[in-house]
């Protein structure tokens, strides 16, 4: 069953000027329109994801990969295209602020890249998990707590800690927060952006094999975001390799690894260290 | 004939090297019967990883058909979709590469039992089977619930072999499964594959080994130089290739 | 605004500057102060909130003679309103003899000439700070609340812009939280005073300081409920049988504050807000905190709350935490009889 399918997903930052999309790509080698002066973060990008998939989106600095997961995370708006979406009538991208806002407490989880965007620092790490069965109309303290509980746990966060405003937290328990908050309400779909940036090797290591056992676990279809060919490797099934805003290859993550095509993808792929 | 390969291709564009096209395999075509164990050799370099691969679909073949027999009818494996690959690696088609790759943080008795998890089994019940595999191939329980990244490339082997064998696939891809162990546990792991797997397994092995060819096999396929050279009956094979 | 006289020489000390201003005094001003557009403009602004229950309107809020954070907001809601028919009643944390209260009271009689009282029963119009008086209120009433600050959501983000928002929206799980918090801190919700509440199910209020005492009073009550803070230039309104329903999780409930079965010192009543007070002796006693209706009961302790309606409506808890507060469950006076009012 489809969970999401996307087509002609476009981000323009600027005032498009109608040829922008034309006069920037990876043929081009460039995100900026040289007419208007307009970046498009992304253009054109169709897929599908089904239930229970991991599709990766990998990319370096520019690749448009983070404005993609913004976009699907409903946390900006698209200058062009629609999604549709299982849980959803019509083009998600047209959804308004209130529809938005209850997608993503109920119906989608996201870890954003940076912690700020994703927990609010001087509530407790337990308080923002809290706040998302909140939004979604949990009134029962004693549950709450429970669920919390729960959650922490399943995400090998220390219950102990739960209490502790998240600002003390080490990067690799904002993360699992995060995470937690993403499954909090059981999610259909869920969008992790760079997951492990900036966390320890070990931490690293934690967090995804966390998220793999609970992906398989609850089935929940997955959109992982990363620069991180070991991280795509490990948690995709399918990828799509993204340079200068456009798709330049998908398919199957081992094929991608192994037998890649485009010139880029194989330039990625020799690049590992 | 549960797989067929017609006039397989597979050329790799090297854009590193201006674009120069260099050949894996080209044109290899031999059908495979259900339950048939089929042995692959020829040197280094002939294809034969290569060929283990396009089935798997891990590489995209340029040309040619595989056609494999499902429950549902047949399927292209050269063609058809990624989704249609993912959901026939589930239960149709197993695959064990030459190496472990590791997943960080994961003990080898549950690298080997992942498979069963995601056809469906319990959890205990998929480790404890997970240890039957891991028993039967001699590693050591003291290493069971340790994580294979500083395991010996024997152990670690034994551990990929078990893993492709546990969910039992119909098909099963072998890439040189047993090249790094001594020939007491080479004998293990080939004794194995006799008592575990379903007599109805079709498997595909990739040996470099004449002695394990012959032990196992019931037809060879011999690659040269990326093309199919000959594919003859075991028995053939061992007067063609004597002591 | 009348010309001032014009002297025949320029003043030529402070005393006989000051001669010239009384003679003007407060006679130069409009009727209560304010000139006419003012009080067009703040009645328009009563009028939007009552249209809106629980939305914050803003209104120019005008110079008033004291400073900003005594009641100006308060001052202008009550001086617009207030016509030669009305009587008007000032109270201050309970009390109709404080200062602020008292000031404001002259401010009224100077430039309003009406009626005052403190019989909260025969006002018209009453303005307090930090309280709802004891005596329930009837449909011809207004009570004029002082606000500090007009935005419950300021205690969980101290933007403007992103609270208007939430509002807009009715998205107020950070307040939520903020409680989630305040429970796992204290074991129970320990917010005193400014208790959030939503009001008609839609928006998210402040009720200003009063104690959570007289939070129960503002729904589905029969008076009209003004709030509004002159600094922040921003009103709001409970119109009549409006809900209005203090936020609290369904396993912990909202309750109000309760004195241990304490009584008042003077009047003996076990079923009013109650201040403590440390006498000389270093002695610890309870007093009514609305000292007039205090009086009254002095005199007569089986007053009840409702004693000028002819429905005995409850209005307020009682103090003994042995006696369940729900709402409608009338207090206990002691045994004495509630039946309907004479």
């Amino acid at each position: 069953m489809v969970v999401v399918d996307a087509s002609g997903l476009t981000k323009i930052y600027g005032q498009p000027c109608g040829e922008c999309v034309d006069n920037t790509g990876p043929a081009v080698g460039d995100n900026q329109c040289p007419v208007c002066g307009s970046v498009v973060a992304c253009a054109d990008i169709d897929f599908e994801l089904y239930d229970g998939e991991v599709l990766g989106i990998v990319g370096e600095s520019g690749s448009g990969k983070s404005s993609l997961a913004e976009l699907l995370a409903l946390d900006s708006e698209a200058t062009a295209g629609t999604v549709t979406y299982e849980h959803y009538d019509g083009n998600l991208l047209a959804a308004g602020y209130q529809q938005r806002h209850q997608l993503q407490n109920e119906r989608i989880g996201m870890v954003h890249q940076h912690v700020r965007d994703g927990l609010e620092l001087d509530f407790s790490g337990g308080g923002n998990v809290a706040e998302k069965l909140l939004a979604a109309g949990w009134r029962e303290y004693d549950a709450i707590r429970d669920r919390v509980r729960e959650l922490f746990t399943e995400t090998e966060v220390p219950v102990s800690r739960m209490d502790d405003p998240t600002d003390t937290y080490s990067g690799g328990m904002q993360r699992r927060v995060q995470i937690a908050r993403a499954i909090a309400n059981d999610p259909s779909l869920v969008i992790l952006d760079e997951p492990t940036t900036g966390l320890d090797v070990s931490v690293q290591a934690r967090v995804l094999d966390m998220f793999r056992r609970i992906q398989r676990e609850q089935d929940v279809a997955t959109i992982v975001v990363s620069h991180d060919l070991d991280v795509i490797r490990l948690l995709a099934d399918r990828t799509l390799v993204m340079r200068h805003g456009r798709i330049i290859e998908s398919g199957l993550t081992d094929r991608i690894m192994e037998d890649p095509h485009h010139e880029y993808t194989q330039t990625l792929i020799n690049s590992v260290i | 004939m549960i797989l067929e390969l017609d006039t397989v291709s597979k050329n790799f564009e090297m854009h590193v090297l201006d674009g120069r096209t260099v050949p894996g395999l080209s044109e290899v075509s031999f059908g495979v019967a259900e339950g048939e164990f089929v042995a692959i050799v020829g040197e280094s370099g002939s294809g034969k990883s290569s060929l283990l691969k396009c089935i798997n679909r891990t590489y995209e073949p340029t040309g040619g058909r595989i056609q494999l027999q499902t429950e549902d009818g047949a399927v292209d494996l050269a063609s058809c979709g990624d989704r249609e690959v993912l959901a026939l690696r589930d239960q149709d088609i197993g695959y064990a590469s030459q190496f472990l790759t590791e997943i960080p943080r994961v003990p080898a008795v549950d690298v080997v039992a992942r498979p069963l998890w995601e056809q469906g089994a319990d959890r205990a019940e998929a480790r404890s089977q997970a240890r039957t595999l891991l028993s039967a191939l001699q590693l050591p329980e003291s290493l069971w619930d340790a994580y294979p990244a500083t395991f010996s490339g024997g152990e670690r082997q034994r551990i990929n072999f078990a893993r492709a064998v546990a969910p039992q696939p119909r098909v099963l891809l072998l890439d040189e499964p047993t090249s790094a162990l001594d020939p007491e546990t080479r004998e293990c792991a080939l004794t194995l594959l006799d008592e575990y797997l379903d007599p109805a397994t079709t498997v595909l092995g990739v040996f470099h080994n004449r002695a394990v060819v012959e032990r196992v096999a019931d037809r060879v396929v011999v690659l040269d130089d990326a093309e199919l050279q000959r594919v003859v009956d075991i028995e053939t094979y061992q007067s063609e290739n004597p002591a | 605004m009348t010309d001032r006289q014009a002297t025949s020489s320029t003043p030529d000390s402070v005393d006989a500057l000051l001669d010239g201003v009384d003679a003007d005094g407060l006679a130069g001003y409009n009727y209560a102060y304010l000139d006419e557009h003012t009080k067009r403009e703040v009645r328009r602004s009563i009028l939007k909130s009552i249209a809106i229950p629980g939305h914050q309107v803003p209104f120019a809020s005008r110079e008033m003679p004291l400073a900003r954070g005594w009641g100006t907001g308060g001052i202008q809601a009550s001086l617009s309103l207030l016509g030669p028919d009305d009587t008007f009643k000032v109270i201050d944390q309970g009390s109709d003899e404080s200062v602020n209260a008292a000031n404001i009271r002259r401010l009224a009689t100077t430039t309003a000439d009406v009626a005052t009282t403190s019989d909260a029963t025969e006002a018209s119009i009453i303005q307090t700070r930090h309280r709802i008086p004891e005596e329930v209120l009837s449909d011809d009433q207004i009570l004029v609340l002082q606000v500090p600050i007009t935005d419950a959501l300021r205690r969980v983000d101290g933007s403007d812009s992103a609270n208007r928002r939430r509002h807009a929206h009715k998205n107020y799980s950070k307040m939520w939280v903020a409680l989630y918090e305040n429970i796992v801190e204290y074991g129970e919700i320990k917010l005193s005073a400014r208790y959030p509440v939503m009001v008609a199910d839609r928006y998210l209020m402040d009720p200003s300081p009063i104690p959570r005492w007289d939070v129960p009073k503002l729904d589905d009550a029969d008076n009209l409920f003004l709030f509004a803070a002159g600094r922040e230039a921003r009103m709001y309104a409970v119109p009549p049988h409006t809900s209005v329903t203090p936020l609290a999780f369904e396993d912990r409930e909202f309750q109000v504050e309760r004195f241990d079965a304490a009584a008042c010192r003077h009047c003996d009543s076990t079923d009013t807000f109650l201040t403590e007070v440390e006498t000389d002796d270093g002695e610890r006693v309870f007093a009514c905190n609305d000292t007039a209706f205090c009086e009254k009961r002095a005199a007569n302790p089986e007053l009840t709350k409702a004693h000028h309606h002819d429905d005995p409506k409850a209005w307020g808890p009682p103090t003994d935490p042995a006696v369940p507060y729900g709402g409608d469950t009338p207090p206990s006076t002691n045994g004495a009889d509630l039946g309907g009012d004479d």
